[in-house]
């Protein structure tokens, strides 16, 4: 269901500072009980500056507040779960990138399934882009209708309308909720690309070998669902107490073309990720190391 | 079947360097976190023959696999919870499984709902009341210690698996490809709704090979 304009429904969302937003306060008829997931989870938006460049990229952020014990999912959810949503209401002028996903945590459920989670809190960034279009001083209308399902022992639905108005001036300064950003970035990963990529990627036959020298844990996940893509023993497997993983994959490796995803990488204490981007060797190539 | 985790493990691991065709000798290496006994982990592929089960309905009559089987129906199984947010998509927002039922009910199909849910949960023992409030027409089979759960490999509700009429698991995973339920059935082209139930049976009932025969289903986690 993704409607092309602003749904009817408004919810007024508390803030933290007046700087940061300023939602358009309208009767709630989002009601919760159609989506009683909205009782665990708050969504707002957030910019890191203080205005709209009226040029180039500003980010902006959809965060979730997420009552204790509950969990939202990751762009990949695991075996469970569904990640959430953000629809844009198109505006001409505005191109909103693909969010920006932090790493999340594993979650081993019921004994045997495994699910990619964040807890307490989720920021998801999406780099707006504007095009020199608009003259300093005019105002932005942002609007989206989220989604999410969010999970303890049940799986409950939420959703929110947000819609926020911010100015558009350039040379902006950070916004009170600039550290927010910082912080979420921290769980970005670096690209798989990176020269300074700590990460040894090597395949042996259909099994993945990922290592990192001197770290005392790893946990790899993946960005890919379906069945072919999807190493065997992720369970256990896809985390160790060491600096070697070993993901075994479908023995018809000829099926798999591509794996992607985040290896988490704890050394020193200190937590990094990093994206994996790898392909197995061909049929008739060689079983070289790749980088 | 009643073999211990042990022995199952070991069967279990066995059929997996068989069928690899490699010694298993990674065994060592996938440890479960200490003090946590690991459960049993489905090895199921398509093309193998279906475990077997005998499961009793929220009427508390007996349903054997084998039976169907011998009298030549394909089965489809539905792992079910009605607290799922997705198992009520698809029972009271959408009517999909009794349009499937009553579409291939001619047609030598039976459909099985199965419920895993552990009986410690709060989603337990609502089978009965779902039945009749959603008017589901087929039986709903209770595996309260999960073993038929976890020998198929059902990670969530729904989790689709249909049974050729030789017992032979032919598909395994989503319903369909639209967890949101924003796509639709009228547009043919790849954002198109896509039942992939609807298209196995259909091949399954012009023996036809199934040509999506796995995707990875969606849903909530078995409650185990």
């Amino acid at each position: 269901m993704r409607p092309a304009v602003c749904a009817l429904l408004f919810v007024f969302l508390a803030c933290s500072t007046a700087e940061s937003l300023r939602a358009d306060a309208l009767e709630s008829k989002t009601s919760d009980a159609e989506f009683p997931g909205n009782k665990y989870v708050k969504a707002r938006f957030a910019l890191e500056n203080s205005a709209i460049a009226p040029a180039g990229t500003t980010n902006l952020a959809v965060i979730f507040d997420i009552l204790p014990g509950w969990h939202l999912y990751w762009r990949n959810p695991g075996d469970a779960g569904l990640p959430p949503s953000v629809t844009f209401t198109p505006v001409l002028g505005v191109k909103f990138a693909a969010p920006q996903w932090p790493a999340p945590r594993r979650e081993i459920a019921a004994g045997s399934l495994i699910n990619f989670v964040y807890e307490r809190q989720l920021v998801l960034i999406f780099p707006i882009e504007t095009i020199p279009d608009w003259s300093s001083g005019t105002s932005l209308k942002i609007s989206a209708q989220v989604d999410w399902m969010v999970c303890k022992e049940k799986c409950i639905p939420g959703r929110a309308q947000l819609t926020s108005s911010w100015p558009v001036s350039a040379g902006a300064g950070p916004s009170a909720d600039a550290d927010v950003f910082n912080e979420a970035r921290k769980r970005h990963p670096q690209p798989a690309s990176a020269e300074t990529s700590p990460c040894e990627i090597a395949w042996n036959g259909s099994e993945l070998h990922l290592g990192v020298t001197g770290a005392d844990r790893l946990a790899f996940f993946p960005y890919e669902n379906s069945p072919n893509v999807y190493p065997e023993n992720l369970l256990y497997a896809g985390e160790s107490r060491s600096g070697a993983l070993r993901l075994r994959y479908p023995a018809d490796v000829a099926k798999l073309e591509h794996v992607a995803g985040v290896l988490a990488v704890t050394r020193d204490g200190v937590e990094t990720f990093h994206e994996i981007s790898t392909s197995p060797p061909s049929a008739e190539g060689s079983i070289d190391p790749v980088k | 079947m009643t073999v211990s985790l042990h022995r199952r493990w070991l069967s279990v691991a066995t059929a997996a360097a068989f069928s690899m065709g490699v010694v298993n000798l990674v065994l060592a290496e996938d440890k479960a976190p200490e003090g946590k006994e690991k459960p049993a982990q489905s090895t199921l592929k398509i093309g193998e023959k279906a475990p077997s089960f005998v499961l009793k309905d929220t009427d508390g009559k007996e349903h054997n696999l084998a039976d169907y089987t011998a009298q030549g129906k394909i089965v489809v199984l539905e792992w079910f919870n009605s607290g799922c947010p997705f198992i009520k998509l698809h029972h009271e927002k959408q009517s999909t499984f009794a349009d499937l039922s009553k579409e291939f009910s001619e047609k030598n199909v039976v459909f099985i709902a199965i419920n895993s849910t552990n009986t410690g949960h709060a989603d337990f023992g609502k089978d009965a009341q779902a039945k009749t409030d959603w008017k589901i027409e087929f039986p709903i089979l209770v595996d309260a210690d999960g073993k038929v759960g976890q020998a198929y490999g059902a990670k969530t509700t729904p989790h689709m698996f249909v049974i050729d009429k030789n017992g032979v698991l032919a598909y395994s995973g989503a319903i369909d490809n639209d967890p949101r339920n924003e796509k639709s059935a009228d547009d043919q082209s790849a954002d198109g709704k896509v039942n992939y139930v609807r298209t196995a049976l259909n091949e399954l009932v012009e023996g036809k090979p199934v040509t999506t025969a796995e995707t990875k289903p969606y849903g909530c986690g078995v409650k185990y």
